[in-house]
């Protein structure tokens, strides 16, 4: 086992080494910014590594001892075999390790399938398995298609368990194909998060966090908040102040300095994403800020502007299906129990936040939210010992220490009847 | 790799190549998927359109090829 903790952090220190060129590398296919890559995302790969090789040395399992009946009782655990992970293309290398490091620290080999629109980072990552000693075989990397290559994972006999992190739509998909081989599932899917805005909080010092929670990788993050619930008596105030610190967040080239925040995936998310604002135009309305400060060189990236959604209707696609780009309906709600069945209206449950200066208000209400995390006064805090998954169409099991040691693991009871020493 | 060329308003830049991706089986990179008539993937830099990388098309012959080397590795980890 410390030869295998020995690779892990090998692993993450060749990261660290190389954390300019990885972020140079995702930030030319991801389009985030820059200093994003480099200050946040390829750090936090060295931290999965680090975190799930450091941790194997601090983890037991209970035993019990029955006297009386002369039984010793033990858990034994094994690794599962072959893991199949599929990620996705908004955070790649970040959710790729997040998989790769627990499945290989409790002994499994791997194929893994990055999404074919941001595969640099992960094929870079492969020497680096190489230089760090990985022995032959244990991550396996096919680039291509979820259709062909994901479903082969999915579909193969000896991959025994399968980590998806992507569309809802897709981890159906997957719930289905896998099912007659009973295969473990972890599926780690699509969000329609809300913020709760209560009138006890300080706009002028909590407006950039939860703009910030729209706006992170350009909205597109499972996490993003896309539903502002604002009390109704700060509504107009909120919603005027929101508008004006949108106006902060530059859109523009990943390698800019000024830039906030960086283009669409593709031309396809692009098109999706404007098709939900073309019907804010027509049936809510709407307030656009287009990207003003675009270069000639990026004429034909696929940026999209900022869109901020009012007057819009609670059953409305808008405030129910899953847009992932910079674009937020803002609504208001009059008290507690309205907005606790707001915010648990759509048939996802990822995450939620709540902003409030009452601590009963926040034990009271947090727990009512149907959401895998509800952060306070916060967003996208993450302790990797904490359980991170959503409930209903948001996810399939959790991932945390712990979790991930359950679902990368089989364990089995061993029972010993002790001989009468009569 | 890169080629350095010159636009319209004379400004030298450097435009990369596209990466070649190719698959990592068993600790190798191999030059063809097992199917290479299928093609390459296009993926794009969302910031301005271009190619960024070549991928491989690949399909269920490569999966089943890394299929085994996991398996095969399983055994000694």
């Amino acid at each position: 086992m410390s030869k295998r903790q020995n690779i892990l952090n090998k692993i993450a220190d060749i990261i660290e080494i190389n954390i300019d060129e990885l972020a140079k590398l995702e930030s030319e296919d991801q389009g985030k910014p820059f200093w994003q890559s480099k200050q946040i995302e390829i750090p936090r790969c060295v931290q999965n590594f680090r975190h799930f090789a450091n941790s194997l040395q601090y983890q037991s399992d209970d035993s019990i001892i029955e006297p009386e009946t002369g039984l010793i009782n033990y858990i034994v655990r094994k690794p599962v075999g072959v893991i199949g992970i599929i990620t996705p293309w908004n955070l790649p290398l970040y959710l790729l390790t997040f998989k790769l490091a627990p499945a290989i620290a409790f002994g499994n080999t791997v194929v893994a399938k990055p999404s074919e629109l941001t595969s640099v980072t992960a094929h870079r990552l492969c020497s680096i398995f190489n230089d760090a000693g990985l022995p032959n075989g244990v991550i396996n990397m096919v680039f291509g298609f979820g259709e062909t290559v994901g479903e082969a994972i999915v579909k193969h006999p000896s991959i025994k368990s399968i980590s998806f992190t992507g569309s809802t739509m897709t981890g159906g998909r997957i719930a289905q194909q896998a099912a007659p081989f009973f295969k473990r599932l972890s599926l780690e899917m699509g969000g329609k998060n809300a913020a709760l805005i209560f009138d006890d909080i300080n706009l002028e010092t909590e407006l950039m966090q939860i703009a910030k929670s729209v706006y992170f990788n350009s909205g597109q993050i499972c996490l993003s908040t896309s539903r502002i619930l604002v009390h109704e008596n700060i509504y107009k105030e909120f919603v005027d102040k929101f508008i004006q610190i949108s106006k902060n967040f530059i859109i523009g080239d990943p390698f800019d300095n000024d830039t906030k925040i960086g283009p669409m995936i593709s031309k396809d998310h692009l098109a999706k994403v404007l098709k939900y604002i073309e019907l804010a135009g027509k049936t809510a309305k709407i307030t656009y800020l287009e990207p003003k400060l675009i270069q000639e060189s990026n004429k034909n990236g696929y940026f999209c502007g900022i869109a901020i959604i009012t007057d819009v209707k609670l059953d409305s696609p808008l405030m129910m299906e899953e847009i992932f780009g910079p674009v937020v309906c803002i609504v208001p709600f009059n008290n507690d129990q309205e907005v606790i069945r707001m915010a648990n209206s759509t048939s996802y449950g990822l995450s939620a936040t709540i902003w409030t200066n009452s601590l009963d208000r926040m034990l009271k209400i947090s727990p009512e939210l149907d959401a895998g995390t509800v952060w306070g006064n916060c967003w996208l805090m993450r302790n990797l010992n904490m359980p991170f998954g959503g409930h209903k169409n948001s996810g399939l099991g959790q991932e945390s220490t712990k979790d991930s040691r359950e679902f990368y693991t089989k364990k089995k009871t061993i029972c010993i009847a002790l001989k009468n020493s009569n | 790799m890169s080629k350095v060329i010159l636009d319209k308003k004379n400004e030298l830049f450097e435009k990369r190549m596209a990466i070649k991706i190719e698959n990592f089986i068993d600790g190798q990179f191999l030059p063809d998927p097992v199917d290479p008539q299928i093609g390459q993937i296009e993926s794009y830099n969302p910031s301005n359109g271009e190619i960024n990388a070549l991928l491989p098309n690949s399909n269920v012959n490569d999966v089943n090829l890394a299929a085994n080397a996991a398996l095969n590795a399983f055994e000694k980890y």
